[in-house]
Formats: C-alpha cells, structure tokens, sequence
C-alpha cells in the first residue's frame, strides 16, 4: 500500500516535470503580467515616470469617458451581431461539407482559409476594395441598375456591420469543430428517424441540434471571448472610425495604454474587459445544464 | 526509476534554455535582415547600452534603418568608436524606451520626436547641450539658431534638430494650366484656397484637393491659427486660439467638402498612404503634405510638382519649420562626450550627410546644406529650394506638444468627421473640441 503511494507520488512529480516549461511559462509570461497588469491599474503609470498610487481613480474615470461607453456600446453590438450569425454560418457551411463527396477535403481548406488571412492588411485592403466608394460591392449594385454613391466601409451607418461581414467570413475555425462534432453523431440516429418517416427539418431539430450542443456551447465561448478581444479588424482597416463607430473596446485600451501613456487607465480598462468576459463565461456555464446535451455524464 | 526522473529534469532544462534563447534571438532576427538589406555584417540589436559601445536608439522604416547604419559604420570608420544600435519602427520604439528608461537603461544617444520630448526632458531623463556648444564641442556655427529652437525646453536646449520638415501644398501644375487656372502662389489666402478648389471641381470635376490630409493633420489647422495671431496650445495649459478661427476653418472646409471639390469623408478611411491618396492618382489638383512625402508623390505621379506654402499663412508668418529628428543625450549616460561627439559629426561631417542625402530633411548646417544640395538631383533640389522659400514665411515653432496631446489630435478628427458627415455644425464641433481637449490637457498634466 505504502509502496504504491510512493509510486504514485513519483509518478506525479514526474508528470509536473514533464509540464513544468508550460507552468513556468503561464506563471511568468500570463500570471506575473497579469498581476502587474492589476497593480498599474491602480496607479497613474505613464509608462516612462515611476508610478504613484491612486487608488481607485482610475475606475472611477471611467464613468466620466464618453468613449469608454462608446466602445462598450460598438463591442456588444459587434458580439451580439457576429456570434450568432458566425455560428449559424459555420454550421451550415459544415453540414454542406459533410457529407462523403469526392474532393471534400479541399473544399474543407478552402473555406478555412479567410481563417488563417484573417485581420492582415492585404484583408485591409482588399475589404476597402470591397465596400469602398467605387468598390466591388457598388459596382454591382450599379450593374443591377441601383445609384449609390455610399462608401460602406466609411460611413458611420455601415462601417461596423463591414466588420461583421468580415467576421462571418472567417467561419473556418467554428466550423472544423463542427465537423469533427457531426462526424461524432452515430448514423443508426438518422436511419432509424427516416424509417419513422422524419423530415430533415425535424432531423436536425430532433437529432444533430442534441447532439451537436456540446460542441455548439464550446463553440459559443470561444467565439464570444474572441468577439469581446476583438481589435485588428478595426486598427487596421478603419481605425476605429469614422466617429468612433467602429471603436473596439481592445483598441481603446491599446490607445489609452501605448498612444496616450495612460497605461494605468489602459490596465484598468483591460480588467473590465476581463470581468466582463468572465460574467458572460459564468452565465453560458450556468445555462449549459439546460441546453447542453451529454450522453455520457463526465464521470 | 531514478533515472527517468533524472532524464526528465535534463530535458526541462534543456526545454527552458532553448525556450529562453529563443526569445531573445528575435530581436537579434530584426536586425540581421536589416543589416543584411544594407549589405553589412551582421550588427546585433540588444536590449540596452552595454559598457564600451556608444548606445544609438531611432525609429522608421526599413529606409531609415539602412541608411542610419550606414552612417553608423562610416563613424566607426572614421573614428574606431564601436556603435551600438537600437531600433524599431515608432510605436515598438517607445514601448522599448520607455521600459529602458524605467531601468535607467537609455542609450547613450537617443532619437527624439517633437511630441514627446518634453515628457522626457521633464523628467530628468535628457542632457542639456547647452554648455557643449559653448565649450565648441558642439559645432552650431554654421547653423542658424532658429533651427535649434525646437529642442528648447524652459530655455534649455535638450536635442539637436538634424533635420527639417515643413508642411507644403504639393499641386500638379499640368492639371491645373489645363483647366485654365493660376497655380497657387505663397500670397494665396485661405478663402482664396476655397475659391480656387471649388472653380477646378466646376471646371473639370475632379477634385481640388484631398479630404484626409485637411482633415487629419492638426498641424494645418495650427498653421491657419498661428497666421491669426494665436497658436494652437497656449502658454496656459489650454488651447491658444480664438473659437471663431476654428469655426471658420471647419466651416470653409465644409463648403468645399459640400460643393464636392472635396473627396466625400467616406472615402477617407480608404487612404492608408500617401502613395494612394486621389492627389496621387490624378483625381484632384492639389494636396497638403510634410515635404517629406514629396519625393514619394513625384515618384509615383512621374512627373514634377509645384510646391508652395500653406495658404492663407503669407506675410503673418503662419508657417514654422518643424524639427523631424532630434539627437538627444541621455542623462544617465556616462559616454556623454562621446555622444557629443557622434551628434556634432552627425551635423558637420561632409561624408556623413552625403550618405543621408537629405532623406531625413535639409540638413540644418548651411554649409552641409549647400554640399548636399550641390550633390542632389531632382525632386529633391526642389525641397531644398522650398525650404528656402519657407523660411522667408515661417517664424519659430510654438513649444513641443504637451502630455495629452494624441488625444487631443483624436479629439480634433472626430469634430472635424461630424460637421463633414453632417452630424454637428463648426460653432458647436469647435466648442466641444475646446471642452474636450481641455480637459484631456488637464488629465494628462495631473
């Protein structure tokens, strides 16, 4: 008995050896940052002179900046529009790929790819292209016989949705996932509810939805976190216009901290973003019990 | 059993180490291709001054970086002082210097911007060179003193200036001769500017110059403030100009941008360079520019523009010639006579300035300006020559920019993109503008 916790002791000490560079990697490279990150939020730091403690200020002051609210108000409106319609799409798209074809395999990598291009600047460009003034988008409407003179990504009544169609279009991680998440659903399902004579509709609703939900809820963390962080989109291809309607709250914090020197209101602001994203986790675990379907409890 | 524990505790080790040096080659990476492309050996960038080499930080882009070790190299050439150098493009360049500062780990001779010069020498962090040049270990007698007076702080000189920028309004001449219209000249006044646009856009309907450089460069507006006798920062903390001269600037540019001898603001976000600007690509007649920028645009319009000083600046001597490169001396350095030393040659040695050939602007010793110049051909004489016009027109830049300043800039653009895209008027943008950047100038100063 004595020799088998022995043995076991060892055996563990050995497993935290072998994941000991990650660990001290989290700890010194996550862990520590994050906690200076928490301290300067406390202070006025400036990023050259020492910094002095302020206490609760820093907080505080956000209530007062109009544009703390503005990019609340621009990074839920992004969330709540982009997360489902990305999921919706992903799913879809993963249906369609699916089914055994020939050739599925590169259809499969070409969707993934505007995964990989992702916010790069030849996107930038190439999404300006797209809805600019004289772009792709309003040439075709012209072809079509419509007369608009709008340039969608500069205007402060379409620059965000731009953005969301842009989001969309990088389904590919969601929908791997997806992928792997059908293959998983055992086929006697669907022969037994076609024999009963279920429509697809009533399929899907009844048999892929249950047992997709586990990869669904994943999906929807994951996405709903990238959502909150997002910030390349709108540095590189609209800078955060026209008049802020495009503002992410990560690129706000990136200006306070490494435009303006307030990294103390930075950091402050980056630990709001953390609590919110932290409620929202919270609430989709709580909910998952009524949702999310298991077929084998996890223990 | 032992000996898998054992084994296990090499290869963490081993994991570590090379998780380590990897971290720190990627720098090193940088900096080799940047070498590389300037056909040298490989120089290696660390993190801070070490001993015996004389430290040199800057920031740009890969342009300045090779041309900036080529300086370095013909030094170590000519002298056998070893250099060290740190470089970045602007925003990695100050997240670096500002953790360098906070080890008290500057180098020895620091690139200084304008915009942030103060928020150095206030702290303490930079030499005054004032006594170096009166003991003539800094040669400034061939360089007119109003050319220093950018790196004056509370009457103390903090960096030398090495070379000049001014603003311009590049325009196309052959566009314009064709339309049957006057060039603009140095008398134009701002209203004339207004006029002139809007007569080319009913002629030809092209534009007459862009939306994005008027509406994104406060240092237009900071011009057309200082030719009305104020200045865009006053001596009080706040702004330094009378609220009708913003009203009015706003609502001129508001009637170009209405009548459409304007780009639409829309279009704006889709100008990321100067190289795509619709000057550039022969949509409008003119367009405002550092003169820097203006070899770019003759490069890509392929042929010669006309440059001019900003209009409506005149005769009230609106225009200013603007320090685009400091040479700072830190003041925890303890090669400060070295560094000197590299700063004079920077600014006197012929060699040297031949290799900068002007690309980081006129050099600001008369006589090193006259070789340069000598040795340069077109487009860059004509710099040259209108850097010579403007200084009949400029008088001495304002102080540097306090703290707040990027968020006052932000402030600016915003007001200015609502009376374009019709969601405010000029009286009450330029009111809010003041409100705001007030009071971000107050935050910042806390």
């Amino acid at each position: 008995m004595t020799e088998k916790k022995r043995r076991e002791r060892k055996e563990n000490l050995l497993g935290y050896l072998v994941i000991s560079p990650w660990l001290i990697g989290l700890l010194v490279f996550t862990f520590l940052p994050m906690m200076y990150s928490l301290y300067l939020s406390f202070t006025n730091f400036d990023g050259i002179s020492t910094a002095k403690w302020i206490g609760l200020d820093n907080y505080k002051r956000m209530f007062q900046d109009e544009k703390f609210y503005q990019s609340l108000n621009v990074t839920f409106t992004y969330v709540v529009l982009l997360v489902p319609l990305r999921l919706a799409f992903a799913l879809l798209v993963a249906m369609l790929l699916c089914s055994g074809r020939k050739g599925v395999g590169i259809y499969r990598s070409v969707f993934y790819l505007p995964s990989l291009l992702g916010g790069s600047v030849a996107i930038a460009i190439m999404w300006g292209q797209l809805f600019g003034a004289d772009g792709a988008v309003n040439s075709i409407i012209r072809m079509l016989g419509g007369n608009v003179e709008i340039s969608w990504i500069g205007s402060p009544g379409t620059a965000l949705l731009v953005l969301v169609i842009l989001g969309v279009w990088q389904f590919g991680a969601s929908m791997l996932i997806f992928i792997a998440g059908l293959k998983q659903v055992p086929v006697t399902y669907y022969e037994a509810a076609t024999l009963d004579g279920a429509s697809a509709f009533q399929k899907f609703k009844s048999i892929t939805l249950p047992m997709l939900s586990p990869v669904i809820f994943f999906n929807l963390i994951m996405q709903i976190i990238n959502a909150f962080k997002a910030f390349n989109e709108s540095y590189i291809i609209t800078k955060g216009g026209p008049l802020d309607k495009t503002l992410f709250y990560a690129l706000y914090i990136y200006r306070q901290s490494f435009e303006y020197f307030n990294m103390g209101y930075g950091s402050a602001l980056a630990w709001i973003l953390l609590l919110i994203i932290a409620v929202f986790a919270i609430f989709i675990f709580k909910s998952s019990d009524n949702w999310v379907y298991y077929e084998t409890k996890g223990d | 059993m032992k000996r898998r524990i054992w084994l296990a505790a090499t290869a963490v080790c081993l994991c570590m180490a090379g998780c380590s040096s990897q971290k720190s080659n990627q720098g090193q990476e940088e900096a080799k291709t940047g070498a590389k492309a300037a056909g040298q050996e490989e120089i290696v960038v660390q993190d801070g001054a070490s001993d015996n080499k004389l430290g040199i930080s800057w920031w740009g882009t890969q342009v300045v970086h090779e041309f900036t070790l080529e300086v370095c190299d013909k030094y170590t050439e000519e002298t056998g002082i070893e250099l060290e150098p740190v470089y970045a493009s602007w925003g990695d360049y100050w997240q670096k210097m500002n953790t360098l500062s906070a080890a008290g780990d500057l180098p020895d001779i620091m690139r200084q911007d304008y915009s942030v010069i103060m928020q150095y020498a206030s702290k303490g962090l930079l030499e005054p060179l004032d006594g170096y040049i009166e003991s003539g270990k800094l040669d400034m007698t061939n360089v007119d003193p109003i050319k220093l007076e950018g790196g004056k702080i509370d009457g103390k000189l903090y960096g030398i200036n090495v070379g000049s920028n001014a603003l311009c309004l590049v325009y196309d001449e052959e566009m314009i001769r064709e339309a049957g219209m006057e060039v603009p000249g140095p008398d134009m006044s701002w209203n004339d500017f207004e006029q002139f646009c809007i007569e080319f856009h009913d002629k030809t309907g092209k534009y007459g110059s862009t939306v994005s450089d008027i509406v994104d460069n406060i240092n237009l507006f900071e011009i057309i403030a200082r030719s009305q006798g104020g200045a865009l920062f006053g001596s009080n903390g706040g702004l330094g100009y009378e609220d009708n001269v913003l009203t009015e600037f706003y609502s001129s540019v508001q009637r170009m941008h209405d009548a459409g001898a304007l780009p639409s603001i829309d279009t704006k976000v889709q100008q990321t360079s100067v190289e795509d600007s619709l000057f550039a690509k022969g949509e409008a007649a003119t367009e405002i520019v550092w003169t820097d920028m203006y070899e770019t645009l003759v490069s890509v319009k392929g042929k010669e523009l006309g440059l001019t000083i900003i209009p409506g600046s005149g005769e009230a001597k609106g225009m200013y010639i603007k320090p685009s490169q400091f040479l700072s001396v830190t003041a925890a350095s303890d090669k400060k006579e070295e560094a000197v030393a590299f700063i004079d040659a920077w600014v006197n040695n012929k060699e040297i300035n031949n290799i900068i050939a002007g690309r980081r602007g006129v050099p600001i010793s008369s006589v090193m300006a006259k070789e340069v110049s000598e040795n340069l051909e077109e487009p860059g004489k004509r710099v040259f020559e209108y850097m010579d016009l403007v200084s009949k027109y400029a008088s001495p830049i304002d102080p540097p920019n306090p703290a707040g300043t990027s968020e006052v800039i932000a402030e600016y653009k915003k007001q200015f993109e609502m009376v374009l895209f019709g969601e405010s008027d000029p009286e009450k943008a330029a009111g809010a503008f003041r409100t705001n950047a007030e009071e971000a100038l107050k935050a910042a100063s806390k």
